[in-house]
């Protein structure tokens, strides 16, 4: 009997297993987003911002996933390092027609579609949009500075629907888009007054694609934004409202970027807002060559009794090269007009940017 | 007169006969053929897609295809040979490339049809082709014509999950094992050749082969090793 199963069992010792034979969808998915940037101003001063982050993804199956973004940055202004972990999150996805997500933990922020381009290989410019980063003037007398739409990634939950023609989406979050909140700091959330500000804002948005490839969409927050405390003239927690409209428009080789934000914001003065908008396009001139560009503007108001309208524009316009499917090569201008300044700053920076998908 | 006019005639002919007779080459070697099967001794990933950024959710991924259709067998030293340009295609269905490799002849033209109700933007950066497609919706396909041998790494500019390989050769012995695993090469010019198995995350595995005229030659692949003896 042995003779007769011994060829059989040599087959099946040396065959190659079935399932080889089907590549299957790996348990993780990992990629590297890594940028060095260089910048000089008129006056000849330079600065280096350095960034690097890496997104994993591990799969539970049943459509179940864990998402983590550590990240490492030499913050440009004052050349500190700063680690943080930008998304760390459970999610539930369910494809079909009509797709449907849950999350939780620290999520990319549902605000605003300039958060979605907060990685480098995802902004074509180098500098990011001015809104995210660039506080406006205090809009409480001896208040903390906030910013017309933070880069935030809070602590919440988002319910995600999404079909070919619509999406739309609830969460909330602990953190006002206004303020910048991080995970790792000291303190952290920065405080004001000795009062962590952490506040409860509901976010509601949706958008349409009426054709593939252009997409208008709105997300309206409300929630606080101010501690009692956190000015000597507030009593009392202050709320705020935004609402931001966002649209993106490509075709062939091209692609256009741009938001409106209208921020409503209660102050012992009454109620202030401020608003700012940016348009951003990037263009492919060829395989390797690219241009991309950005005009963007902040207006809001100092805390007086007569509101002072003070202003913020900013442009950048920038030529990229690709070396290779993964590291690009990028120069810019920038032209830069603060709040409260007739002059325009003028900066130059080159940038290399690095992207890799592991696995 | 030594010789007659027939004699002359004769002669003639009897030189060039013999002209003829060393100056015709051996008849030429009729061509063997390399049969074999290809199998895959260790599991192999396929990059998931993921939506971290972004206000969509992914397609239900697409039942996957057998990785033996992402293998290619081809003769490595083979000579340049004129070819016939071929058509092919790679469709971009539910954010993936339908098939993921497809080789052609130097010449040909490949297909990129979108099926997705979403954009994708096909491009190349390859020494043996640079292209970029740029964005074009459902139901419309742009095509690119591969003029150069070599490799072609294909990718999706938004979809960092997506990528495919066009595989340019200058000679016809190169083929896609089926689902089975089987290839057959024919019309292969006799002779001692290295026949290469490549995948395109496992890498080449390459094995002596002699090719006997008429005959077919049997060569069997596990990648990514070579096959015992």
């Amino acid at each position: 009997m042995w003779n007769r199963l011994a060829p059989w069992m040599l087959v099946l010792l040396t065959a190659a297993p079935s399932a080889a034979q089907q590549a299957k969808a790996s348990v993780l998915s990992v990629d590297t987003s890594a940028s060095v940037d260089f910048t000089t101003d008129g006056n000849g001063n330079d600065v280096k911002g350095v960034f690097l982050d890496t997104l994993v993804v591990g799969d539970f199956g049943r459509n179940v996933q864990a998402i983590v973004r550590p990240q490492v940055q030499r913050l440009a202004n004052n050349g500190e390092w700063n680690r943080q972990i930008w998304v760390a999150e459970m999610r539930y996805e369910r494809p079909g027609p009509v797709a449907f997500r849950v999350e939780g933990g620290y999520i990319p922020s549902p605000v605003g579609l300039a958060n979605l381009t907060l990685r480098p290989h995802m902004n074509p410019t180098i500098a990011q949009p001015a809104e995210l980063f660039t506080s406006i003037p205090s809009l409480e007398v001896r208040g903390p500075r906030v910013n017309l739409l933070s880069g935030i990634y809070p602590l919440g939950a988002q319910a995600t629907a999404s079909a070919t023609h619509w999406d739309a989406r609830v969460a909330v979050i602990d953190t006002s888009p206004l303020r910048l909140r991080r995970v790792f700091g000291d303190p952290n959330p920065p405080l004001f007054g000795g009062n962590p500000p952490r506040f409860t804002n509901v976010v509601i948005g949706g958008g349409v694609t009426p054709f593939v490839g252009f997409r208008v969409g709105a997300a309206l927050t409300h929630g606080g934004w101010l501690r009692a405390g956190e000015s000597p003239a507030l009593t009392e927690d202050r709320s705020a409202n935004i609402v931001n409209v966002e649209m993106e428009l490509a075709f062939r080789h091209t692609s256009l970027t741009s938001e409106i934000v209208y921020d409503a914001l209660d102050t012992s003065l009454g109620t202030r807002s401020t608003s700012g908008w940016y348009l951003q396009g990037a263009q492919a001139l060829a395989p390797r060559w690219f241009v991309a560009g950005r005009v963007e503007r902040i207006q809001t108001t100092l805390p007086t009794i007569v509101g002072i309208e003070q202003n913020f524009t900013s442009t950048e316009q920038t030529l990229g090269y690709r070396l290779t499917p993964e590291v690009a090569l990028r120069v810019s201008h920038r032209m830069r007009q603060t709040f409260g300044r007739d002059a325009w700053d003028h900066f130059g920076a080159v940038s290399i940017v690095w992207y890799r998908r592991w696995m | 007169m030594i010789f007659s006019a027939r004699s002359s005639v004769l002669l003639a002919v009897a030189v060039a006969g013999l002209a003829v007779m060393i100056d015709t080459e051996p008849a030429a070697q009729e061509p063997g053929s390399v049969r074999g099967r290809v199998s895959i001794g260790i599991p192999v990933t396929a990059k998931r897609a993921t939506s971290t950024y972004s206000r969509s959710i992914p397609a239900v991924a697409l039942a996957p295809e057998s990785e033996l259709r992402h293998v290619v067998v081809y003769v490595k030293d083979a000579p340049k040979t004129a070819v016939q340009p071929m058509r092919a295609e790679i469709r971009q269905r539910n954010e993936n490339f339908v098939p993921r490799v497809v080789a052609v002849t130097v010449g040909s033209v490949v297909e990129f049809p979108n099926d997705d109700p979403i954009y994708h933007n096909v491009f190349s950066l390859s020494r043996a082709k640079t292209f970029d497609l740029g964005r074009f919706p459902k139901g419309k396909s742009r095509g690119e014509r591969f003029d150069k041998p070599g490799v072609v790494k294909v990718f999706c500019q938004i979809h960092s999950h997506m990528s495919a390989t066009v595989m340019v050769f200058d000679h016809p012995w190169f083929a896609i094992p089926d689902e089975q695993g089987n290839f057959d090469l024919s019309g292969v010019p006799p002779g001692m050749h290295q026949v290469t198995a490549w995948h395109e995350r496992l890498g080449e595995t390459t094995l002596p082969l002699r090719v006997e005229p008429g005959r077919p030659a049997t060569i069997d692949f596990v990648l990514p090793v070579p096959a015992q003896p």
